[in-house]
């Protein structure tokens, strides 16, 4: 019985969830006649992949991916190592300034970027880092909520790890690279996710900063898909599931690190 | 070991993404010239004109940045932050009157000589001139028509005659029709970036005085033909949405056939083409509907030179050989849109019909053109979006039937007046 | 424990902040002192900006509706931690259903506004379309204010579900099995062991998601612009009014006055909350 109560919300949950990716996939795959048929259909008649190649070749999709991509991994790689490092000096350590240290990432956390963005963009240009991929990636390598995230996940581990470690004569960087931050992996899976998404996705910042066609990214790409003089909303769909497929991968590839057994064997 | 030869590749790696960036120093002039989303759509028109340009004048080079237009503002204002806008810009009508507003733009018969800009449609030109001083260049335009569906024309029983070319025989058909069939006749932006100043000022009622001092437009007509059109959508003859939706959603309605009818540019019926040929076959196209002034909208957009420039006169050379009659012909044919030179519109090109909607609705468009105007007189005020967002809401309000028509209007034009009454700053 | 080395693990980090957060971030208060449009001369004007910003009875409105929005985090605390409770074992159907409740997290916000607005619809949309089969009256979605505040609501729920599931879920990895078996064999029923073993367990997560979400919530924007263009009330939400001041009148100044709000009232309420939160530790 509660098996079926279990599965039942879930199975809810998971329509309501799924349910407009499905819609999505369906324009995406559909021919314009079916596109605004009433009643709507959710399965199309016809399958039509040539959407896809035609998204692929409206806007320079190419590029635009290889710089999504080349941003993604630097960024993703940063991110979680800075606040991998800085999550745990803050839960781990007593040290004079801690709390002020907290402080600036906690405010790191609550600057509003849409207005951020114009005093960034002064000194991004002053650093020469203008119209570069560097110059996306840099200013958010670090981030508050990242930071934030690892702290929490630090702060879980019980101390008499880190005392027997010690004990041992374990250095501080191996305490950290060999012994806690594996402990973490669910976190910095998790992290590596919310990172990668962050990157994949970001609109704003990768437009402000960048001028070169060639360096544009993805999400920029997706966007000018829908303009006066180019509007075709089967072909933004295949554009935006083409953007999704590669996070979704990311995600399920990413699950391994959830595994339990975290804590076993390293027990006292 | 491994390890380290990773972080090695990765630190390689890692330089790569600082490529780009670097100007080289040698006595040739760059002008950065930004557009409004026009790639990649337009990318080879754009790359042969600059080509041609910078191989008749070898001591320029054109870099050419096209921004989408959702952050084109966050953009350009942080360039503009950094000191180092753009050279020439391309701006729609409400981003001109903003930028002059603050006084970002040249007066561009500072450059060129005041005659050099008589090839342009009067009409045109003065859309681009604020406070006596002509900012910017007029570059494409577009003007209204009506597209209609033929097919729920006929089914409701409604004939060629029929159809309304006022903005009284709107309103009186906009009942028939769903009286009839039990459908929304049109879609219509009456509530966000609302058409019903234009319609106003097309029957002849302004929106303030000639000083733009006071606002007029609660004035007894004013009011009576303002409720039309609250009471048609009190009354359920408009989507509900039409509050709601700006112009530039207009299409979608229509192409997702749910209404019989918009009002709007030529410009859109290559999308109907795409996402409806089903609505397209039944597309046809009528006169732009106008009021008893016979005058109606008309939305240019421009190439201005922002006041930071270094290269005024240069970049004032690369415009007006960018607004020239035969690229603007050029550009014109690709866009469905017009060009805003007298010469470029006598070409053949805007006169012959073939048997499509497009064709139809640039001829007709074309053969409205010179009696289109800039009707919200009122943009050419420096606060002129907070009016806006003051009209908006009290049609919202009246619609809503929070207020009456009247009451609603008459509050809006108080605020209006304290805002008209404020001097510059 | 108690150790200077701590500063060299910090360092990377803090150095960037410090250079394009908070750096950025003091400009930002600087130009809440001005009457600046980024292009003509600057004035000092001191506080003006502040005044004439709580003296604006649009701008009280604003407060209301962003700080209203916070009511959504403890229905998506709950929700989501209910959610992965209950996919917390690696199947091959976990797998499915975590990726399929991340899925909103991942769509573009563009596709989410359609779709949403399309279920929104208030001539037969999604919604009034199902309320119309049980004869209930269509309700105004949209364009009512306050109901569309709820159906933004929604649509938060719905997109952060997924997101704050992962954030559970990671916390519950590093939760030791071997406590709530031992408490099953006492005898401890499911909610009771969810209530005495991992809820404090899971401390630090709740904390981060609490949070996450509040402030999340209070600075919402995209969200509401895309699925509610233009509707009532819709940009007297404190980032949107931000942005109509800072890119539509070109108010410099009072935009950097209004962020400078937001960024004090979300950092008060987050370090209150933190501090409170943390006190038993």
């Amino acid at each position: 019985m509660r098996k079926v109560l279990k599965y039942g919300i879930l199975v809810l949950f998971v329509t309501a969830a799924v349910f407009p990716f499905i819609w999505l996939l369906s324009t995406s795959l559909k021919g314009a006649e079916e596109l605004f048929a009433f009643p709507p259909k959710l399965i199309p008649n016809k399958l039509v992949f040539e959407n896809y190649s035609g998204a692929w070749n409206s806007v320079p999709f190419g590029t635009y991916l290889v710089n999504s991509v080349l941003i993604v991994i630097f960024s993703v790689t940063l991110n979680v190592l800075i606040a991998s490092l800085a999550g745990f000096a803050l839960a781990r350590f007593k040290f004079k300034g801690r709390e002020f240290f907290f402080l600036i990432v906690l405010a790191s956390m609550m600057v509003p970027k849409e207005i951020i963005i114009i005093p960034l963009y002064i000194i991004v240009l002053k650093m020469s880092l203008a119209d570069t991929l560097a110059g996306v990636v840099i200013p958010f390598a670090a981030d508050g909520f990242s930071i934030f995230l690892m702290r929490q996940s630090f702060m879980s581990i019980p101390k008499e790890i880190e005392e027997a470690a010690l004990v041992d004569g374990c250095s501080l960087p191996r305490l950290w690279w060999s012994i806690m931050a594996p402990m973490t992996k669910a976190s910095m899976a998790t992290l590596a996710i919310f990172s990668f998404i962050g990157a994949w996705g970001d609109f704003l910042w990768p437009l402000v900063v960048l001028k070169s066609p060639e360096n544009y990214t993805l999400q920029v790409g997706l966007n000018y898909m829908l303009g006066t003089f180019i509007n075709n909303y089967r072909y933004v769909a295949a554009g935006a599931v083409l953007t999704i497929i590669p996070v979704v991968l990311v995600f399920l590839f990413m699950q391994k690190y959830f595994e339990k057994g975290l804590f076993a064997g390293i027990g006292k | 070991m491994k390890n380290i030869k990773l972080a090695v590749v990765f630190f390689a790696a890692f330089l790569m993404l600082f490529a780009g960036g670097c100007a080289k120093k040698t006595n040739v002039i760059t002008l950065e010239f930004w557009t409004l989303q026009l790639s990649p759509v337009f990318d080879n028109y754009f790359k042969t004109v600059i080509k041609k340009y910078e191989a008749e004048h070898p001591n320029i080079k054109i870099r050419w940045v096209d921004i989408p237009y959702d952050a084109a503002v966050q953009k350009l204002m942080a360039s503009i932050a950094a000191g180092k806008p753009p050279d020439a810009v391309n701006l729609s009508a409400d981003f001109l009157s903003k930028f002059a507003g603050i006084n970002a733009l040249t007066d561009i018969t500072t450059v060129i000589p005041r005659d050099s800009l008589y090839i342009y449609l009067p009409n045109a030109l003065q859309s681009c001139t604020f406070n006596n001083k002509v900012v910017a260049l007029p570059w494409y335009l577009s003007t209204y028509v009506l597209l209609y569906n033929k097919a729920f024309f006929a089914d409701a029983g409604f004939t060629e005659k029929d159809i309304p070319k006022t903005f009284k025989e709107l309103v009186k058909f906009a009942r028939e029709y769903k009286n009839r069939t039990n459908k929304y006749p049109l879609f219509w932006n009456i509530g966000k970036d609302s058409y019903l100043p234009m319609m106003l000022e097309s029957e002849g009622v302004s929106m303030t005085d000639p000083e733009m001092k006071k606002a007029t437009f609660n004035s007894p007509q004013g009011i009576t033909l303002i409720s039309q059109w609250v009471d048609l959508y009190r009354e359920k003859y408009l989507q509900s949405e039409s509050i709601m939706k700006p112009g530039s959603s207009i299409a979608e309605a229509y192409q997702s056939g749910q209404v019989a009818m918009i009002f709007t540019g030529p410009v859109f019926i290559k999308r109907i083409k795409t996402n409806a040929p089903e609505i397209y076959k039944n597309t046809d196209v009528s006169l732009a509907i106008v009021g008893q002034t016979g005058k109606h909208e008309l939305a240019v957009m421009s190439l201005s030179i922002m006041a930071q420039s270094k290269y005024k006169k240069e970049t004032a050379e690369f415009l007006k050989y960018l607004t020239n009659a035969q690229n603007q012909l050029e550009f014109a044919k690709l866009s469905t849109t017009y060009p805003s030179v007298k010469e470029a519109l006598k070409d053949s090109y805007f006169v012959a019909l073939d048997g499509t909607p497009e064709a139809k609705a640039r001829v007709i468009g074309a053969i409205e053109l010179p009696y289109a105007d800039r009707l919200r007189k009122y943009l050419a005020h420096p606060q002129f979006d907070r009016l806006r967002d003051i009209f908006d809401e009290a049609i919202q309000s009246a619609c809503l039937g929070k207020t009456t028509t009247a009451e609603a209007l008459n509050q809006a034009a108080e605020k209006w007046d304290e805002i008209l009454l404020q001097d510059e700053k | 424990m108690r150790n200077n080395k701590a500063y060299y693990f910090l360092l990377p980090a803090i150095v960037l902040l410090a250079l394009f957060v908070i750096v950025p971030m003091l400009q930002i208060f600087y130009f809440s002192f001005l009457k600046y449009n980024l292009f003509e001369e600057s004035k000092f004007v001191f506080f003006k900006n502040y005044k004439l910003l709580f003296a604006d009875s649009n701008f009280r409105w604003t407060l209301f509706n962003s700080i209203i929005y916070i009511l959504v985090t403890p229905v998506i605390m709950f929700v989501s931690l209910m959610l992965a409770l209950l996919v917390r074992q690696q199947t091959r159907f976990t797998k499915f259903f975590r990726a399929s409740l991340f899925l909103p997290v991942v769509t573009p916000i563009v596709i989410v506004g359609i779709i949403w607005r399309w279920i929104f619809t208030e001539e037969n949309g999604l919604l009034n379309y199902l309320l119309s089969l049980f004869s209930v009256n269509q309700l105004h979605w949209l364009t009512n204010y306050p109901l569309n505040i709820l159906s933004i609501m929604l649509v938060v729920i719905w997109r952060g579900m997924g997101y704050y599931m992962m954030l559970f879920l990671a916390g519950l990895a590093v939760i030791p099995r071997e406590q709530e078996e031992a408490s099953r064999l006492d005898g401890a029923n499911k909610f009771q062991q969810i209530y005495y073993i991992i809820l404090p367990m899971l401390k630090p997560t709740l904390i981060l998601v609490f949070v996450t979400s509040a402030t999340s919530a209070i600075k919402l924007f995209t969200e509401i612009y895309t699925i509610i263009p233009g509707a009532p009330m819709n940009n007297k939400t404190l980032v949107a009014y931000l942005y109509q001041q800072s890119f539509e009148r070109f108010d410099f100044g009072m935009g950097s006055a209004v962020g400078v709000v937001i960024f004090l009232l979300t950092f008060a309420f987050s370090y209150t909350n933190i501090k409170l939160m943390e006190r038993e530790a």
